[in-house]
This record gives structure tokens, sequence and C-alpha cells, in this order.
């Protein structure tokens, strides 16, 4: 008998996984239907025999799988964007799997496994193409999930950008005056409509009332870290900000904005020194 | 190097999650194993780990000396191994924590990572040369002994055509690598499959290669017996750790392994009994493995 080869034993093997009408074809023992083309290939009806000679096992690593899926699913969406799946399902993890489940089936079981950023990319878009039109959804939710998907999304591109990409090391004490200030590579300006500060402090929605917007959050990630931080904005401190584009040096900046707009320019220097050693602005 | 010897728990985010890991801080363990995916950042990202479970690392770190274990590796997939997890995230992990070895799963492994438990390697011949050569490569990389965990399977995967530990020792053997015993699984397989026998697993596979040992509980569910790591440890892998620590003379460590709900949602849930559970199971392990003539 001819040796079954293990790659297209897998290759059917996840296709069964992925199509649920093959699946239940073969728990049912029908005359195994033949999968789609273009999976079809010489030799894959020998392995999908295999597969329905034992329909218990199969149904429990099936069953078992998707349940797995569905979970993993679920705290990889709680982990990272936790506002919105706790506004999206009021705190119910129950109802948060079971959303994931339904998400799943609609992508043939094909959870992104570790690439968690772009899992809560689909997972997004599912919200808008599958929930949004058939309920209400809760107030506020179009803004925490702006910030949530702006996050992931920032992240997300982390994984492509070089060290080179924030140009030369600095000495984080050094002087900065004659410095060019300008955005790391992965720092953004994010503006929402209200404030939701006290619930990005807590991790949740808390009882707190959301205040009034707009509310403008410095989002990060530097260089040396491991991690990203997000820092609320006043008015003054966005304005600063705005001027570190890169093409003026931190001293004309802090000269400018103290006699166009009555700042102190060694406070401006201060806050953009904090920027700096913090890895929200790269200097040139 | 951390001293990574005697009988550790299994640090498992299903029961840290529900219990509380300082529970477990009456428990006499002598290290604690980590899982590897809990702890490392995603793929689609910059960092090496999650910066949210960083803390929780340190905290566990601060207590005991850590093991590795790594689920969601991929590394015995058909995707080339530079790409898997297990490369861009294991290895490193495990250098970080001066892990003193590291195992893994002899699983296929996927960019859809749930998809692992339930595909298992294929036995045969053919697998065994295609898969020991990439263990081999990654043990290369990990510049630590890596160890093959034995799989709970519902069914031998198509195709299969040897017995499970003819293609374990082929795997080790041919590779150069080391076991990780997982004796409930041994047991649940002897349970499940009619022809699947422990004393004969125990007697094909090669002894003075494993490294550590895995021992857990499981439930019965519609005539099966499942894997799920709810339950007090069976007598019958009591008796099979007895007779392998008398027989297996470099294994570095025991440890318990107990998960709430991951894989069935009738799996049982985690309640405060499972405190008590897993200190009598860590207590009866460490007079066996004081029994066997080890050290404290």
């Amino acid at each position: 008998m001819r040796q079954l080869d293990a790659a297209d034993c897998h290759r059917v093997w996840r296709e069964v996984i992925a199509d649920e009408r093959l699946f239940e074809a073969l728990l049912d023992r029908h005359p195994v239907p033949r999968p789609p083309v273009p999976l079809m290939r010489p030799g894959d009806d020998a392995i999908l025999e295999t597969l329905a000679a034992d329909t218990a096992a199969l149904r429990w690593n099936v069953l078992n799988l998707r349940f797995r899926a569905s979970l993993d699913t679920m705290l990889k969406l709680r982990r990272w964007m936790p506002l919105t799946t706790c506004l999206l399902t009021a705190g119910h993890d129950d109802w948060l799997q079971d959303l994931c489940y339904e998400y799943l089936s609609r992508h043939r079981w094909d959870d992104l496994g570790h690439r968690h950023f772009a899992e809560c990319r689909r997972f997004t878009a599912f919200i808008e193409d599958q929930v949004r039109g058939r309920r209400t959804l809760p107030d506020h939710f179009e803004t925490v999930l702006a910030y949530e998907a702006s996050v992931c999304a920032m992240l997300e591109e982390s994984a492509h950008v070089p060290d080179a990409a924030w140009g030369p090391e600095i000495d984080p004490g050094g002087p900065i005056g004659t410095r060019r200030p300008r955005p790391g590579p992965l720092t953004r300006l994010l503006e929402l409509p209200v404030d939701i500060t006290a619930w990005i402090t807590a991790g949740a929605p808390t009882e707190d009332e959301v205040g009034a917007g707009p509310l403008t959050l410095l989002a990060f990630v530097p260089r040396r870290e491991e991690t990203f931080w997000v820092i609320p904005l006043d008015a003054n401190q966005q304005l600063v900000f705005e001027r570190c584009s890169g093409r003026t040096t931190a001293d004309q900046i802090a000269g400018a904005l103290e006699r166009q707009a009555a700042f102190h320019a060694p406070d401006v220097l201060a806050l953009v020194g904090a920027w700096v050693r913090h890895g929200a602005l790269a200097l040139d | 190097m951390p001293s990574v010897q005697g009988i550790g728990l299994q640090f498992n985010p299903t029961v840290v999650d529900d219990l509380g890991w300082e529970r477990f801080g009456e428990c006499p363990i002598d290290f604690a194993e980590v899982l590897i995916d809990t702890f490392v950042a995603p793929l689609d990202c910059r960092f090496l780990l999650d910066p949210q479970a960083r803390g929780l690392l340190e905290v566990v770190a601060d207590r005991y000396p850590l093991l590795a274990h790594s689920n969601y590796g991929g590394e015995f997939g058909f995707d080339p191994l530079e790409e898997t997890a297990a490369v861009r995230r294991h290895v490193p992990f495990v250098r970080s924590i001066e892990s003193p070895f590291v195992a893994d799963h002899l699983f296929y492994g996927a960019p859809s990572t749930s998809h692992i438990w339930s595909s298992p390697l294929q036995f045969s011949h053919r697998e065994i040369a295609r898969v020991a050569d990439r263990a081999a490569a990654l043990q290369d990389l990990l510049e630590v002994p890596l160890l093959h965990e034995d799989v709970f399977f519902y069914a031998a995967f198509a195709g299969s055509d040897i017995a499970a530990a003819e293609f374990v020792a082929g795997v080790a053997e041919r590779a150069g690598t080391f076991l990780l015993l997982d004796l409930h699984n041994v047991y649940a397989n002897s349970i499940n499959h009619a022809g699947f026998s422990s004393e004969a697993y125990l007697a094909t596979i090669p002894l003075e290669r494993v490294l550590e040992i895995h021992i857990a509980g499981g439930q019965w569910l519609d005539g099966w017996y499942h894997d799920f790591h709810n339950g007090p440890v069976p007598e019958p892998v009591w008796h099979m750790l007895q007779t392998v620590l008398s027989r297996a003379h470099n294994v570095r460590g025991v440890v318990l392994e107990i998960q709430g709900p991951a894989h069935n949602p009738r799996s049982r849930r985690t309640d405060p009994t499972w405190v008590d559970m897993a200190c009598d199971d860590l207590r009866r392990a460490r007079q066996l493995w004081l029994n066997s003539g080890r050290v404290d």
C-alpha cells in the first residue's frame, strides 16, 4: 500500500478543519465527498477515508479545536483590545467567546495564531461588517474602537521599523538645543471626540463618566524599551509637539513659541527633552 | 545558571487567572515551568516579551528557578523553520531566562496555533527523518537540550504506520535530542486505544534520554479519557512514575500540570480545592523522587 504523504495529509486535514460541510459529511459517513477544487489532488480520497474511519476521534479533534480557537482568540482580543471587547459584550467572556466562535467560523477556523495585531484588525472588520448592522452598540464604542485599533496598528507596524529609523543614538542627558526633534517612527497623535482617559487607565470601561472631549493622546513605541506609552496632551503640549517636525532646532522651536504664543522657552526645552528621553521624539 | 532539579509545577494561565499563583505558595516545589507563549510578544510586533506579561514573569522568577516549556513554536510544520515562533520568539526567550533545557510537542505546527493539539505528527519513518532534521537544527539554535513531549491523541494521524513509541524514539535518536515523558499522555492513550500498551511504550523509548517527566490528571467524557489536566494524578500514573524514576537516571525534574478549561466546554472548572489537590500530588511526587535515591 502506498504511503500517505505527511504534507498531503496535513493539507487535507486542514481542509477538513476549515470546511464545516466537509467535516459534517465525514461524520455522517455519507459517501465521502470530494473536496472542492483546487484542493483535490490524486490520493486525497484515501486520506479522507482514513480520517472518516474513526468518527468519534474526528469529532473530538475538531470540536475541541473550535473551542480552543475561540478561547484563544478571545484572550488575544481581550489582551490588546480590552475596552472594545468589554463594551461589546458587557464584560461577559462567554458572550465574547461565542462571538469569536462565529468570527472564526466565517474565517474557516483559520485563527491568526501569533499574529495578534492582524487578528485584532480582522476582528475589527468583523464588527464593522457583521455586528454593527444587527444591534445597537454601546455609547462611546466608536471612540474606544478607534483608540484601540490605532494602538494595535502602531504595534503591528513596529514589526517593520528598523532601529535606524529613530536616527542616531542620543545621549539622554545631553543638550538638545541645537538638535532638530521629530516624532519617532512609531509615534502617533490620536484625536478622540471624548475623554476616555479614566477607562484607558483602568483598562476597562469603569463607572466613571467619560469626560468632555476632545482628547489628544501621544502614543509611541520607544526604540530601546519593549513597551509602548500613551500620554494625554493638553493644548499647549500639543502645540509644542506639532512644532517638532524635524525641520527646526529645539532652540528655534522654543524661541518661536516664546515670541508667538507666550511660552516660557526653558519650559518648552524641558518638555521636548522629556519626550526625547522617553522615546517619543527622535533627534536629527 | 538557575537550578532546575526536583519537583516543579507548571505555571498555567488558566489556573493563575482563576485561582492566583500565590495560592500555590504552600505547594512544595523546587522550580516553576513557564509556558513560553504566555510571556512572548506577538510575531507581528518588534518586542520579544509582551510588556504586560514581563512583570508576572519577574514575580515568578523572583520566587523560583524557571524552566521554559514550548507549546506553539510550530517547529514541526511545513513552513521554513526560521519563520516559526520557535526560532523567532522561543529561542531568545529560552536564552533570556537561562532555561537549562526546553521541551516541545510532537504536533504539526501551523500559523493557526489552535490547530496544534488536534494535529499529532504522522508516525512514519519518513516523518522521523523530516522532523528529526528540524529538531536538530532547532536544538543547535537553542544551545540547550531540546526535549520532545509525547502526545495525547484521539487518533493517530492519517498515514501513520509505526507505533508512537517507535516514532518518538526514532526522532530523538536521529536528532540527538531528548525526551519529556508525559506519563499521563501515555496512560490516557493506553486507555483510549486498543493496542497501545504503557509497558511497551516505556520499553521502547530510550529512557536515558528522558530529562523531564510530566504528571497530570484527566477527565472521562462520553467514553473517552481526556488529557485535560484537571484532576488528581491517577494511580497507574504514580506506578509508572515509580518505575521510570528507578530506570531513567538522567531525569532532572518531575512537573505537575494543572489546567482550567482550555480544550472543551465540558471540562471541569477550576475551584479552590485544586490547590490542595495540587499540593497533595506534589508531595507524593517528591516522596517518589526521594525514594528513587535522588536528593531533596
